[in-house]
């Protein structure tokens, strides 16, 4: 890591890696409670690309909204959502944040701004351009961002959701996240845009595309987005190159890339890694204090799952309440 | 007919102006009440309904958009989400089908899959089916209320004068789920008694809209007319049916519905959308679950054909209900001779 | 601590995995992240990986074979560690939470086979649900409504009609008085489906009866001949059904029904005889009766009235009655007239034999007389048909074969 002027204390570096760390623990415990059959469903891992919602949420407020996809544990965490309550939702628990209902690609922290995960992909989009809207008509400074990956680029509704942004200048920042897989199919096959800037400047906003394994350059790149959008000058189109250590979901035989991939990426790519010799180099921790944040991190997601496990099923005679608010 | 129209202060209204007026009071009531759509502002919308909105509430709460149906609705959601009460225009409901996801997947879940930590009020107004309204054909005629009856969590209604049309879009816009407004297009010029005193009809109540003890009619939309007229030719060779408007499609007034089939013994369904997995399927299944040793005649129908809706009136009159077949059914289901 | 190696969950759907290879055999040190073993899913082949450290243990699987999800399938223990004692009851086991939802299939379906068995064969009658819940209110039989609906279907105006007929019967009919003490003794279900064709029967046969007295000095000599020189007890009934059963053979048309205004002759001849049981009035059925020895029908005979408590007989017992025994003689009856049990087109009603005097011969003459009477269907049957049966019952009980 390069580095880089930041106006960040060293304290809140040292949180965000264990934001980090903690998004890291809690994913590899999913993995492991889904393995162990104690999670159902799809589970979706963002190992390997926990920098970015890390980077963007630093700038952004509780009452800032997001909209998430179904690999979303991170973009969650980063915003500040409970791990307790967000792991006893993956367990389909009553104390989740959707009481069970939802599950882990239908979850959703209303408390901390996010509007959900949205597994249609591409689907949450349009939902953080209307709260973008709803902040412009009301007079409010909120931001709204919308996380997707690189498989939405292939949905129509995205395209609407750019224009109509840019039609209407909202306050919405679009945040691709380029893990280099839509399922098996690699980018290249799907995606036709190449060029960030001059695609978003055709829409009539700024894009750019950076490196997001790099948390303090996705932080650096996010500054200028999310202060457009809180002055009312428009959407902004941020473009993260990262990489997805593990499968699609839980147990995906992973039959389109080799082994050898997946290592070479872990030993080059891993943003904790990258962030952690980064503040080790520049003094702002030692090898002590590492180990610490790193069993802060895990013991409170040791934590989150002793409370999911203690928790209560949802009650069977209510599988039909909040069908209607 | 019903003695609610017979307020202080009646007078004639058409159903358009109705529906207008129940948007116009309830942005005047609620500034975040906000009216979304393709050419709705200064244009009115694809049928004028929303005409003189926009230099009363200008672009804050009148907004015309890009024709992006879904990214509307998805747009809708998330401000519903976050303090606002849209409602969102199709200019026909046939081009719904584009935001579907949106609507079904995600506005009629959010409460629910999220367990209560939110909710969408939203009104997806759609104008829909054919008739009167002549010669649009297979993607500006059809009557799609079905695919959203269909999904728990949307509330769907389909008023048939103008009185329900104004009580029940203010209800809607009222109301903390999404709601699927449906106005049939044949009706827009139909006039009929609209007090000047404000109300509301609450979602979820049917209407009977004439009483008899014979048989009991459903319909909803334009079809309400023609069952009116079928009772009135009924009427005349004997026959005094009951005719029941719905109004809402879902949630269905099963208390209403049912009390007058337990009377009657008999029971006509009417829709006008094609017949196959129509709203009269699930009437008929629900009245026979609950109705089945009240009834002296098997649960009928008269609905539209199985085809998409041809261009040439020759043949887009045969694809419709009409009044003869509704006379011909009930006297079948009471063994006429 | 040991560590389990299991068969993972690798698809949503996935209950069982193929094991391809084990990459690793017993007593290997493996290492976290190292390849245990190849599994095939309907999916895919994947590796599983090691989630511990240690001395690989307890193999509880082979190659190439279908394991189930969950599944321990080995051990690894941490070098050092000794092996749990319990290991033998870990390996094969699931760690899996247990979930409900299999027995709770199984019980459901338990409960469906039990409502199958228990519901009755029903007669197809058709009238509709308003019709037939305002009946049942009614204590309508169903059989005597005449449906004016489509095809003869039975509509609630039908049943209103009949009601309103019925009241103005019972308005100058004998009504009973309320204010007496009375006990209620509910009906059987035998007993209520006897009313029911009784009813029918009384209401909607044209029936009448023939009688004729027959001398059974004959039979009692056969029936003491058999007893004390063969063994064999034979009793009256037998000899009666068996001289029916001959007699039918040669008057076809007395082994009938009536049905939807058809005429059913047999070949089969099935003679129903009647009997008292616990529950109420049954007519167990001798099959074949004309192609039975005097044994045969004895042993049938002596089964139903084993079986007087009515519940133990089977479907195929009470089926395909052709014709109707009813046999009073044991109660001291002399005689009486039977109600035709329908669709048969007829019933033969056996009094008691009791001692008779004739004066038709030299000397006064005691002998044995049993009096019959055949009720017949007018629709179908005459006297000058029905006569010559009843005439070859008398001949052949009062002959020696």
């Amino acid at each position: 890591m390069s580095k880089i002027e930041t106006d960040l204390s060293p304290e809140i570096q040292l949180e965000m890696l264990k934001t980090m760390l903690k998004i890291r623990y809690f994913e590899m415990t999913a993995g492991s409670l889904y393995k162990r059959g104690l999670l159902k469903g799809g589970v979706h891992a963002c190992i390997g690309q926990e920098a970015i919602p890390v980077g963007i949420s630093a700038h952004l407020r509780t009452d800032d909204y997001i909209t998430s996809t179904h690999r979303g544990h991170g973009h969650h965490i980063a915003k500040g959502a409970d791990v307790k309550r967000l792991m006893a939702e993956l367990m389909g628990k009553e104390t989740g944040y959707c009481k069970g209902r939802g599950g882990s690609m239908h979850v959703a922290a209303f408390e901390v701004g996010s509007l959900g995960a949205f597994p249609i992909v591409a689907a949450g989009v349009p939902c953080a351009v209307g709260a973008a809207f709803s902040m412009m008509h009301q007079g409010k400074d909120q931001v709204a961002v919308a996380y997707f990956g690189d498989g939405a680029l292939g949905q129509g509704t995205i395209y609407e959701a750019f224009n109509l942004a840019s039609v209407l200048k909202l306050p919405v920042v679009f945040v691709c996240e380029n893990n280099c897989f839509a399922v098996s199919t690699r980018t290249e096959a799907t995606v036709a845009l190449k060029d960030i800037p001059s695609f978003a400047a055709s829409f009539g906003f700024t894009g750019v595309r950076e490196n997001g394994q790099d948390v303090l350059n996705v932080y650096k790149t996010a500054r200028a987005a999310i202060t457009r959008a809180r002055e009312n000058q428009g959407p902004t189109l941020l473009y993260f190159d990262t990489y997805r250590f593990e499968g699609h979901y839980f147990g995906e035989p992973e039959i389109y890339r080799t082994r050898e991939e997946v290592q070479k990426s872990r030993d080059e790519l891993d943003p904790i890694d990258i962030f952690s010799a980064y503040l080790l180099d520049a003094g702002m921790m030692n090898k002590q204090s590492r180990d610490e944040i790193e069993i802060s991190a895990r013991a409170e997601i040791e934590e989150a799952i002793e409370f999911a496990k203690q928790s209560p099923d949802p009650n069977p005679e209510e599988f039909a309440k909040y069908v209607y608010a | 007919m019903s003695t609610r129209e017979q307020g202080t202060s009646p007078r004639k209204l058409s159903y358009l102006l109705a529906i207008r007026e129940a948007m116009q009071e309830e942005m005047r009531r609620d500034k975040n009440v906000i009216l979304l759509g393709e050419d709705v502002a200064r244009h009115g919308g694809g049928f004028g309904v929303s005409k003189e909105l926009w230099e009363e509430f200008g672009d804050a709460q009148v907004r015309n958009t890009p024709i992006s149906e879904n990214c509307l609705a998805g747009m809708a959601l998330g401000a519903a989400m976050t303090g606002c009460r849209p409602i969102l225009e199709f200019m026909f409901m046939d081009f719904s089908a584009l935001a579907i996801d949106q609507i079904c997947n995600e506005a009629a879940k959010v409460s629910y899959m999220y367990g209560g930590q939110t909710n969408a009020p939203i009104v997806f107004r759609c104008p829909q089916g054919g008739l009167s309204y002549k010669s649009a054909g297979a993607h500006h005629s059809q009557s799609l209320e079905a695919w959203y009856a269909h999904i728990p969590g949307l509330k769907v209604v389909f008023p048939a004068t103008p009185y329900d049309a104004k009580g029940l879009l203010k209800a809607a816009i009222r109301d903390p789920n999404p709601v699927v407004y449906i106005e049939h297009k044949a009706l827009y010029s139909t006039e009929g008694l609209v007090p000047e005193e404000e109300y509301l009809i609450p979602i979820g109540k049917a209407d009977i809209k004439r009483s008899g003890n014979q048989a009991t009619i459903i319909a909803a939309g334009y079809m309400l007319q023609y069952a009116l007229e079928a009772a009135q030719n009924l009427a005349i060779e004997g026959i005094e049916v009951e005719v029941i408007d719905p109004r809402t499609l879902n949630p269905m007034d099963e208390d209403c519905i049912f009390t007058s089939i337990r009377k009657t013994h008999r029971v006509v369904l009417v829709q006008e959308a094609c017949r196959s997995g129509g709203v009269a399927a699930e009437w008929g299944m629900r009245i026979n679950e609950a109705c089945f040793d009240w009834l002296d005649a098997p649960i009928t129908r008269v609905a539209g054909a199985d085809v998409p809706i041809p261009y040439a009136q020759s043949l887009e009159n045969k694809v419709w209900p009409n009044p003869t077949q509704i006379v011909d059914v009930v006297k079948n289901a009471c063994y006429f001779k | 601590m040991a560590s389990e190696v299991f068969m993972p969950r690798l698809t949503h759907d996935m209950t069982s995995g193929r094991l391809l290879h084990w990459l690793k055999k017993e007593g290997d040190l493996v290492s976290i992240g190292e390849t245990l073993f190849e599994v095939e899913t309907d999916k895919a082949v994947s590796e599983v990986q090691a989630e511990a450290s240690g001395l690989l243990q307890k193999i509880a699987f082979q190659e190439e074979q279908d394991v189930p999800v969950g599944a321990v399938m080995a051990l690894i223990i941490a070098y050092g560690e000794e092996l749990p004692v319990s290991a033998k009851g870990i390996l094969g086991k699931s760690i899996f939470p247990p979930s409900q939802d299999n027995r709770r299939v199984q019980e459901q379906n338990q409960n469906r086979d039990v409502a199958q068995r228990e519901s009755p064969p029903e007669r197809r009658v058709f009238i509709t649900p308003i019709a037939r819940k305002l009946a049942i209110e009614n204590n309508i039989d169903l059989n005597l409504l005449k449906g004016s609906g489509p095809r003869g279907k039975i509509v609630e105006a039908d049943v209103r009609a009949w009601i309103a007929q019925r009241n103005e019967l019972a308005s100058v009919a004998y009504t009973p008085v309320e204010d007496m003490a009375y006990e209620i003794i509910p009906l059987t279900d035998i007993q209520r489906i006897t009313g029911q064709r009784m009813t029918q029967s009384a209401t909607t046969i044209p029936q009448f009866t023939l009688e004729v007295d027959v001398n059974m000095a004959e039979a009692s000599r056969l029936r003491n001949f058999l007893s004390s020189q063969l063994g064999v007890k034979i009793s009256f009934t037998t000899l009666i059904t068996d001289a029916t059963a001959k007699a039918l053979h040669l008057h076809p048309r007395l082994n009938a029904t009536y049905v939807e205004g058809e005429i059913r002759c047999y070949k089969s001849i099935n003679i129903a005889v009647a009997t008292a049981t616990g529950q109420g009035l049954l007519a167990p059925v001798i099959h074949d009766a004309d192609t039975l020895t005097l044994a045969q029908i004895q042993e049938r005979i002596n089964y139903f009235q084993s079986h007087s408590d009515g519940k133990s007989f089977s479907i195929e017992d009470l089926s395909h009655a052709t014709f109707t025994l009813s046999n009073l003689g044991m109660y001291s009856i002399d005689r009486f007239t039977a109600l035709i049990n329908p669709p048969q087109a007829a019933i033969l009603a056996v009094g008691k034999i009791c001692e008779q005097v004739t004066m038709k011969t030299d000397k006064p003459l005691i002998y044995p007389l049993m009096t019959l009477r055949l009720s017949i269907d007018h629709r179908i049957l005459d006297g000058a048909t029905a006569a010559p049966f009843l005439m070859d019952v008398k001949e052949i009980l009062e002959t020696t074969r």
